[in-house]
């Protein structure tokens, strides 16, 4: 897991490899340097235009979101070398992270969402999009606005116009 | 924070990027359909870039989803896996057609099969998918390609017959063009395929399309 610890300056000290995040709660991370920079885009570029002993702040991705991120790019750059999920790397072990990393609660899959969309970790973002889509599938739009919690702003009428617009959509 | 939380489909709102990833995950009907929601998600499945047909085939469904979508957003990805009938499989070179026209094309899936009877035949007619009238050496010159999928599967009364003569020449100018796309479904390699009068299905796939560069980790 992450380490985590209050970030007074005195402690700054960097220790080989480590480099330094601040979640939008203000929580600090520790975290190896080549595992996320492999990962994410975002964090690299971070690295390299050279945020040194200084946190990298992500300021909306909350301390929950990033440490399972974290957690992600540690999995991946370990046993998948970062390497796509149809690389031979990708074996049963990274599978069966990905499918429990899967299972978290909506809100969570939200946050990991926009988490990996700010980080720029495609493969996390990819997971996290085909969960939502297999929640939507056999859902009718009542249900899928209840799962999702999709307030219908449509006026009646509009709301007509559009099922007129999509008919040939349905089936 | 809990009023935060609500409407996270919506009100907080994903980007329209990460829109267009989960409904890349979908059948087009199902992302289509998903304009009944609200406002926000009216339009989205029209800029989406790829497309997906996984059900009995519908021809005017198909038409209608290139004609109403988006024309300034380019295809990055066309799949059809469906049964259809005879006269819909004319309209299929017309549809590749229209995807390849993409140049940003990435990856292109195409798998038909005939049903009776509930029962899965093999393709019948073989005229519909010469690979010139499917367009297929031109889609090869995409540069964004990644995977070509043509899958036709055997087992019912008939196969796709290539023309034997024009086949492997585009898979030979294919594989010269673009040698790390390569490789055949059913454990054969394109090698080992000219002169093959039956070709159940091939797949080509290479790791990254040529648009990009190759030293992304």
């Amino acid at each position: 897991m992450a380490t985590t610890g209050a970030s007074d300056g005195a402690s700054a000290a960097k220790k080989e490899g480590l480099v330094t995040l601040m979640s939008g709660d203000g929580e600090i991370f520790e975290v190896e340097a080549a595992a996320v920079a492999a990962l994410s885009v975002t964090i690299r570029h971070a690295i390299e235009e050279g945020f040194g002993d200084r946190p990298i702040p992500l300021p909306i991705v909350g301390a929950r979101a990033l440490a399972l991120a974290v957690e992600y790019c540690r999995k991946h750059h370990s046993l998948g070398g970062g390497a796509g999920e149809d690389s031979a790397a990708y074996d049963d072990e990274l599978r069966a992270f990905d499918h429990n990393l899967a299972k978290v609660d909506r809100d969570t899959l939200f946050d990991l969402i926009e988490a990996a969309n700010y980080l720029e970790i495609e493969g996390l973002l990819n997971l996290m999009c085909r969960t939502v889509a297999e929640m939507m599938k056999g859902k009718s739009v009542e249900e899928l606005r209840r799962t999702f919690d999709v307030s219908n702003d449509y006026t009646p009428e509009e709301e007509e116009e559009v099922r007129r617009e999509v008919s040939w959509a349905l089936d | 924070m809990r009023r935060m939380r609500r409407q996270r489909l919506h009100q907080r709102g994903l980007p329209d990027h990460v829109l267009h990833e989960i409904l890349a995950c979908l059948p087009t009907r199902i992302a289509v359909s998903a304009s009944l929601l609200s406002r926000r998600w009216r339009t989205v499945w029209t800029t989406s870039p790829d497309l997906s047909f996984t059900t009995g085939l519908s021809p005017s469904f198909v038409d209608s989803a290139l004609r109403l979508r988006d024309p300034a957003v380019p295809l990055r990805s066309f799949s059809l896996v469906a049964a259809s009938a005879d006269s819909d499989r004319a309209q299929l070179p017309s549809w590749i057609r229209r995807a390849a026209a993409s140049t940003a094309l990435e990856c292109l899936t195409v798998r038909t099969y005939a049903q009776k009877h509930g029962r899965r035949l093999g393709i019948v007619s073989a005229a519909a998918f010469h690979p010139p009238s499917l367009g297929v050496p031109e889609v090869l010159r995409l540069p964004s390609l990644r995977v070509l999928e043509l899958a036709f599967p055997g087992g019912g009364i008939t196969q796709v017959e290539w023309p034997a003569a024009r086949f492997p020449t585009f898979l030979a100018e294919a594989r010269s063009r673009q040698p790390k796309l390569v490789s055949a479904r059913r454990g054969r390699h394109l090698e080992q395929l000219p002169g093959a009068q039956v070709l159940p299905a091939v797949a080509l796939r290479r790791r990254r399309s040529l648009a990009r560069s190759s030293s992304m980790i």
